[in-house]
């Protein structure tokens, strides 16, 4: 029994890596842009069809999908950011219409996805092999998923504590008139976070593919997940949706080893429920940014 | 140095200034006073790239009209702005890097501390806890970090002590001996019409009187007016 607890435990933990690097990026966005990016699920999703493609159709080794994950995904989120973000924010109500504009081209890019690849699940070749840990085992991919997680939060920390532009972002993210002040060019720090969050969903989404197989529906999935992370997290709070996506992937695992797994989401949209109802501000309101 | 003509501040239909125009020179300490909602910080906000304006507004010969405020500052224009606006999360330093756009950084953090020691003794901490009025005077030490040519202060005086205001009095002598031009927005006129060469009376969005500072300061009707006398 602690057997499988711990086993499910790993296996959570995968998960909850991923949903913890999404949500990182859908509250950085609405930290820095105050937006909701409705479509930052499909970049996650395109991610995993990038790492598809890479290594099955083009025969790409698993590294080079990863690159390739990226440049194609953020190529794409330029797109966005150029026809959905940048000329409907500045309207009046730009940010709840960005919702709506986002939300369409999460709809686009989900059924441009599932009308030319098909609603099956697809396998992508990860890293092989795994470990033992007594009655445990982890594969050498759920490590790597791990690990990298691990390194790109870190990265993502020293570039947002210790690089220049890291600083402008946090500073447009504590008050954008006093960046407009000092002659930031605002523009471009929102630019350059709706960007950096979509390639951290593409790694996200290519790292995980090996392990819970690709589907044109994990999109859809991760931005629930992902929305529910950053509530319960705090709204905009960096810390809060690292530690809640983790707890969040490890709740749905653990929930999985003794209900159906539908139930397993139905008791991630209470929580949102009850969080909406009796916390808005999210668990580490007031943290720093 | 700075010439205004023609400006006119809108917030949609709302016209809140309408067709000024105003000059400072290089050196000089320049004052609009008028009461609440007059226009003060409308128009400093305009001459930033801001609000939304229509006019021409000039810096060193240079037209600044349709340009985008960050290149607005990099053409020497900075404003410590009504409330402060400090990054609260940063430390005083990380402030001070914000407004940096360009030279020697450690020795401009240095003049900083040095024309400020407030801030040396509180250099890391977070500019959101620190006081009032080590807010304003952070948010001044942050607008001549770019070495500007214009430096327009809004409201600096605004719930401070004494103390502090005379403070801020005898850095515009200081940095005007330097070739800054200052353009100071007050309420608190008596202290805007000590501390500037001239000065602009602005109300509801016209300019109503101008003149040097102690001109004004000396009118019966701005004293009743605007120094309570
Ligand atoms: N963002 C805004 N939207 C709509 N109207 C505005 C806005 N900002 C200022 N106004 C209006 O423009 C007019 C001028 O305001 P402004 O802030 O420039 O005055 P001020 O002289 O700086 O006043 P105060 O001494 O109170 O700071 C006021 O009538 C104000 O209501
Ligand atoms: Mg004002």
């Amino acid at each position: 029994m602690l057997e499988l607890l711990l086993q499910q435990a790993v296996n959570g933990l995968t998960q909850g890596m991923a949903y913890a690097l999404v949500a990182l990026g859908l509250t950085m966005i609405f930290g820095v842009l105050h937006i909701i990016n409705f479509s930052h699920g499909e970049l996650y999703m395109l991610g995993g069809l990038m790492a598809v493609v890479a290594t099955t159709m083009l025969g790409l080794p698993y590294g080079l999908a990863l690159v390739l994950a990226v440049v194609a995904v953020v190529a794409i989120a330029a797109l966005v950011d150029l026809v959905a973000v940048r000329p409907v924010l500045p309207t009046k109500d730009g940010p709840s219409t960005v919702l709506l504009s986002t939300f369409a081209v999460s709809l686009l890019l989900h059924q441009s996805v599932l009308s030319t690849w098909g609603p099956n699940p697809s396998r992508v070749e990860g890293l092989a092999g795994s470990l033992s840990l007594g009655p445990i085992v982890i594969t050498n991919h759920r490590l790597l998923v791990l690990v990298s997680g691990v390194v790109i939060l870190l990265a993502i920390e020293y570039v947002l504590r210790r690089t220049l532009v890291g600083r402008r972002i946090r500073a447009v993210a504590q008050s954008e008139f006093a960046a407009q002040v000092v002659g930031i060019d605002v523009a471009r720090i929102r630019t350059l976070t709706f960007l950096g969050a979509a390639a951290i969903a593409a790694i996200a989404g290519a790292l995980i593919a090996p392990v819970s197989l690709f589907t044109p529906s994990m999109g859809q999935h991760a931005i629930i997940t992902a929305f529910v992370v950053v509530v319960i997290g705090g709204m905009g709070n960096a810390t809060g949706a690292v530690v809640c996506g983790l707890l969040l992937g490890l709740l749905e695992a653990l929930a999985s080893a003794f209900m159906p797994q539908d139930m397993g989401t139905a008791v991630i949209y209470a929580l949102l429920l009850i969080f909406l109802l009796i916390r808005p501000q999210g668990l580490f309101a007031g943290r720093a940014r | 140095m700075l010439e205004l003509s023609g400006l006119s501040v809108t917030y949609g239909k709302v016209r809140a200034v309408e067709d000024i125009a105003l000059t400072a020179a290089r050196g000089e300490a320049v004052a609009l006073i008028g009461a609440n909602g007059a226009g003060k910080s409308s128009i400093l906000k305009a001459i930033l790239g801001l609000a939304t304006s229509s006019g021409s507004v000039r810096v060193d010969g240079t037209e600044l009209t349709g340009r985008p405020s960050h290149a607005r500052v990099m053409r020497g224009v900075a404003l410590s702005p009504e409330g402060r606006h400090v990054f609260p999360q940063m430390s005083v330093l990380e402030n001070l890097e914000m407004g940096f756009i360009g030279g020697d950084f450690p020795a401009l953090c240095e003049d900083m501390l040095e024309l400020f020691p407030r801030l040396r003794e509180r250099s890391s901490q977070l500019a959101g806890s620190m006081s009032g009025g080590e807010q304003q005077m952070l948010a001044i030490a942050r607008a001549l970090m770019s070495r500007p040519k214009v430096l327009m202060l809004d409201e600096p005086t605004l719930g401070l002590a004494p103390i502090i205001v005379d403070q801020i009095r005898a850095l515009i002598g200081l940095l005007k001996t330097k070739g800054m031009t200052v353009l100071l927005a007050e309420q608190n006129a008596e202290m805007a019409l000590a501390a500037t060469d001239r000065a602009y009376v602005l109300e509801t969005g016209h300019i109503t009187a101008t003149g040097p500072s102690a001109k004004l300061a000396a009118d019966p009707a701005i004293r009743r007016a605007y120094l309570g006398l």
